[in-house]
């Protein structure tokens, strides 16, 4: 009985012996290991092997750094973001937020404009480019249809395939896709900059 | 007058807690009073991590660049770990960038090592020559050890790192701490029985 269980401790004490010299074993491991060496003397061998190792570690002695490496002025001041894109965020998360309210006054149909037998102003479309910045008028403008969103005397009939929608609806459709697509534009440009910021030397800060 | 003297009268040594608050407002000397006192360990590491002086202190700039360029995301916490944590990714690039080159600049750089420093003009030479064949004998031990296990060896056993420390430094689980260390540990001590007779006599078994 007294050799099957050393036969069956000892590579289960080895595992221990490692944490146990660090003394990062529960009280019973530790007992357990230190009854096991008593009579084992091979893993005696090994605790003995292993503490002499972790004892020379500690007698290695610190090399004194070359110089110092503290940094210089220059090289501390180099910019890491561009000055130029710091609109972005800000207009990244103002057209995200143009966006939800867009599909959420869809949602509860908010631009339904009052049924009228001709066309009528759109009710909240032309409203919408207030919400927008400059830098955002823009772009919105490039990724829209050629007509503006304000106004104009003769609005375009509704394509055929949303016949029974409102045109109104029709304008909502078109500032969606059109959010959607800044949205997109501006989330990709954000990322793009993250991305390449990251491949520099402050990927290592990860 | 003080009632004990001051070593350093001119500059009264600030805490890390108000050296980094001040670094990150972006005062860069406060910043180079962290880097005076933690530049030795940051490049003892990298020494140890890269077996070459010229790569260490390579990776030790790069690692005080991206400090800095970092603290302001720095939310308190174990400093040193956060730091030596930096210094390890440094050092893997390193290792990295010497795999990318000709497999002969690998070898130079597990292999070349400056010699350790004489401790005490009172060795005899022949003590030195011992304690000079057996830090190559640690060294090449070292070198032999996957990475990850070499990092863990050496923030646990030279740097004196705890477990949690190595394992914020190393973004692993204390349980893959654990193992790494002792089989790091155990192959390294196999390395050094191989060559008995450069060890202490009070380790000679």
């Amino acid at each position: 009985m007294f050799g099957k269980r050393k036969e069956v401790s000892c590579s289960k004490v080895r595992r221990l012996l490692s944490p146990y010299i660090d003394g990062r074993v529960s009280a019973r491991e530790r007992e357990r290991v230190e009854e096991h060496v008593r009579t084992c003397v091979e893993c005696r061998h090994e605790l003995d092997s292993l503490q002499m190792t972790v004892q020379l570690l500690h007698r290695v002695p610190a090399a004194p750094p070359p110089r110092s490496f503290a940094l210089a002025a220059e090289l501390a001041k180099r910019p890491v973001r561009q000055p130029g894109l710091l609109w972005l965020r800000p207009a990244t998360a103002l057209a995200v937020v143009v966006l939800l309210f867009l599909f959420v006054g869809d949602m509860f149909q908010v631009f339904e404009p009052t049924p009228l037998p001709q066309p009528a102003p759109a009710p909240a479309a032309p409203e919408e480019p207030k919400f927008m910045a400059p830098g955002v008028r823009d772009v919105t403008e490039e990724a829209a249809p050629p007509t503006p969103p304000e106004a104009a005397p003769g609005y375009p009939v509704a394509p055929p395939q949303e016949i029974g929608r409102p045109w109104a609806g029709f304008w909502l459709h078109q500032m969606e896709i059109a959010f959607a697509a800044l949205v997109l534009v501006l989330g990709s440009i954000w990322l793009f900059t993250i991305r390449k910021r990251k491949s520099g030397v402050t990927r290592k800060a990860g | 007058m003080p009632s004990r003297p001051v070593k350093n009268a001119a500059k009264r040594p600030m805490e890390d807690r108000e050296l980094i608050s001040q670094s990150q407002a972006g005062d860069l000397d406060s910043f180079n009073q962290l880097v005076e006192k933690y530049q030795s360990q940051v490049y003892n590491l990298a020494l140890r991590m890269l077996g070459n002086a010229e790569a260490a202190a390579d990776a030790t700039q790069d690692t005080f660049l991206a400090a800095y360029r970092a603290v302001g995301k720095f939310r308190g916490g174990n400093f040193r770990a956060w730091l030596l944590r930096i210094a390890a990714n440094s050092c893997r690039d390193q290792l990295r960038a010497a795999r990318r080159r000709p497999a002969s600049s690998l070898d130079l750089l597990l292999e070349s090592e400056s010699p350790p420093p004489l401790v005490a003009k009172t060795e005899s030479p022949e003590d030195y020559a011992l304690r000079r064949e057996l830090g190559r004998a640690i060294s090449d031990g070292l070198a032999s050890l996957p990475a990850e296990q070499r990092l863990v060896v050496i923030l646990s056993d030279i740097q004196g790192l705890s477990y949690e420390d190595i394992a914020q430094a190393t973004r692993s689980s204390l349980g893959t701490v654990k193992s790494r260390l002792s089989r790091g540990r155990e192959r390294l001590r196999d390395c050094l029985l191989q060559q008995r007779e450069l060890l202490p006599p009070e380790f000679r078994q």
